[in-house]
């Protein structure tokens, strides 16, 4: 990798660090109220459906986060952004399977 | 036994013979005192309150108890015990409907608006600090008669003020991503009793649908949904659907404080809300079923989803039937609280018969930030663990 493929490599690390830092803290501020609201909300009620959506919100950054990481290793590790880029475009097919296959459920 | 029969035999002023030079001013004045006296009374026996037969003093409903009891004497006198049939009986929505609710009992409370949050709040006339115990807000205006319906049921106080700050405490130090010391710091200056209205409403529903199944077929790029249309019908029945008929108590408030254990509901009986206020209804009956339709739309639209079946469902048109509606109205016991904490008011309120708390709740930034960054690395370790895989690599 040349200095230039370094500094590319730092800046979208960056801001993948602080886009998914910023909404990691809203996603771990609902899948708060949503476990909370898990425990707490007593029966049935429309307030705790739309609370449990939070867990839905966790999930998809999660995968979406991982996703994000392992483009970012298969860079540095293969210096190769061509790969990592096709590696990528795989994965994010099989997170849209997972994703559609859990919204199925 | 209704208002007024403890303690309820009341002094009658003696009117004064005595006549000076101005004697028949006096005698105007003294006329005069005993008639505002007299209002007072009448309007102290509407508004509930019940002298205590040893001191005169305000008794007040005992919470945990069948009771009322004077604070100033300790004297007690029970809650008389009617039928408890009533409590639970179920009203035909319709017949209270076509009326316009015009056939349900109603009575008058001295209540004052809060311009704040709206809430309709009974207030007595000779009482100096008029705050909302919703919003905390000062209220200004006058106490006015408001005419509201009588519920048919009340579930009693069971907690005191004391309990219900412990309740509060313990909520606020189980809360997660919360500042470590929220329970100690929070400070609540006074704990409001408050009857807040509720309607709880049943019905019977009878669903015709249409829609569609999804079957996965396929693998890979080639994976795709076939559907098949299909079309049915799904009936079921809700039991106390709770509305509250408050604007103040919102329905997340609601639903959080639930369970509200209605088997425990008291006939309606006025000495119930005797040293706690009660707030009238601003949501009407009609209003109300509304929104327990609107959960009663979203459990069908389950049901649905369920008789379809398959992998994946679509609902394209719904028709429901209701029928064999009915409804009760009823009060139920809430402590209402503000808590400051890092300069900001948060709003908090404890089931008064369960001592189940829920409020607002401040989150401490830097444990979310640390909470990230360890979902961060997680999230790290699993997208190393995918790349390492060779067949999505």
């Amino acid at each position: 990798m040349s200095a230039g493929d370094y500094i590319g490599f730092a800046i979208s690390a960056s801001l993948f660090a602080a886009l998914f830092g910023a909404t990691g803290v809203y996603v771990l501020r609902t899948l708060t109220l949503a476990l909370e609201g898990h425990y707490e909300f007593k029966g049935d009620s429309l307030t705790k459906r739309s609370r449990l959506a939070g867990f839905a919100r966790f999930i998809i950054w999660a995968v979406l986060a991982a996703t994000a990481w392992s483009f970012f290793i298969d860079w540095i590790v293969f210096e190769d952004l061509e790969f990592a880029f096709t590696a990528l475009a795989v994965r994010l097919q099989v997170v849209i399977e997972i994703l559609s296959h859990l919204s199925d459920n | 036994m209704r208002e007024g029969d403890i303690g309820a035999a009341t002094e009658t002023p003696a009117r004064s013979k005595e006549h000076g030079p101005w004697g028949r001013r006096i005698d105007e004045r003294l006329h005069r005192k005993e008639y505002r006296r007299q209002a007072d009374e009448d309007q102290r026996h509407s508004t509930r309150f019940f002298p205590c037969p040893s001191c005169g003093a305000d008794l007040r409903f005992d919470p945990g108890t069948a009771n009322m009891i004077c604070a100033h004497c300790g004297t007690e006198a029970e809650v008389p015990h009617v039928d408890d049939a009533a409590a639970q009986l179920e009203n035909c929505y319709h017949f209270y409907l076509d009326k316009d609710t015009g056939a349900m009992a109603e009575e008058e409370a001295p209540s004052i608006d809060c311009n704040g949050c709206g809430a309709s709040i009974e207030f007595h006339a000779d009482e100096h600090s008029r705050i909302c115990p919703f919003c905390d807000g000062a209220i200004v205006g006058d106490v006015r008669m408001q005419r509201r319906i009588v519920p048919q049921a009340v579930l009693p106080f069971k907690l005191i003020e004391r309990e219900a700050q412990e309740a509060m405490r313990h909520w606020l130090k189980s809360r997660w991503f919360a500042p470590n010391d929220i329970a100690d710091e929070a400070k609540a200056d006074h704990f409001h009793g408050v009857y807040v209205p509720f309607w709880t409403y049943d019905a019977h529903t009878d669903t015709d649908y249409t829609g569609a199944r999804g079957r996965r077929v396929g693998s890979g790029k080639n994976r795709r949904t076939v559907w098949t249309n299909v079309s049915g019908n799904v009936r079921g029945g809700f039991d106390d659907v709770i509305v509250s008929g408050s604007k103040s108590v919102s329905a997340e408030f609601k639903d959080a404080l639930a369970p509200w254990p209605l088997r425990e509901l008291e006939t309606y009986q006025t000495e119930f809300l005797a040293g706690f206020r009660a707030e009238n209804h601003l949501i009407g009956l009609r209003e109300g079923f509304a929104k327990a339709q609107v959960y009663m739309r979203a459990v069908i639209t389950d049901w649905i989803k369920r008789d379809i079946g398959g992998q994946r469902q679509r609902i394209n048109s719904t028709y429901t039937r209701f029928s064999k509606e009915t409804f009760k109205h009823i009060l139920v016991p809430v402590w209402i609280t503000h808590y400051d904490f890092a300069r900001k008011t948060y709003r908090l309120s404890v089931n008064g018969h369960t001592a189940k708390a829920y409020g607002e709740r401040p989150f401490s930034l830097w444990k979310l930030i640390a909470g990230t960054t360890a979902m961060m690395l997680g999230a790290g370790v699993i997208g190393f663990l995918i790349s390492a895989v060779p067949w999505v690599g």
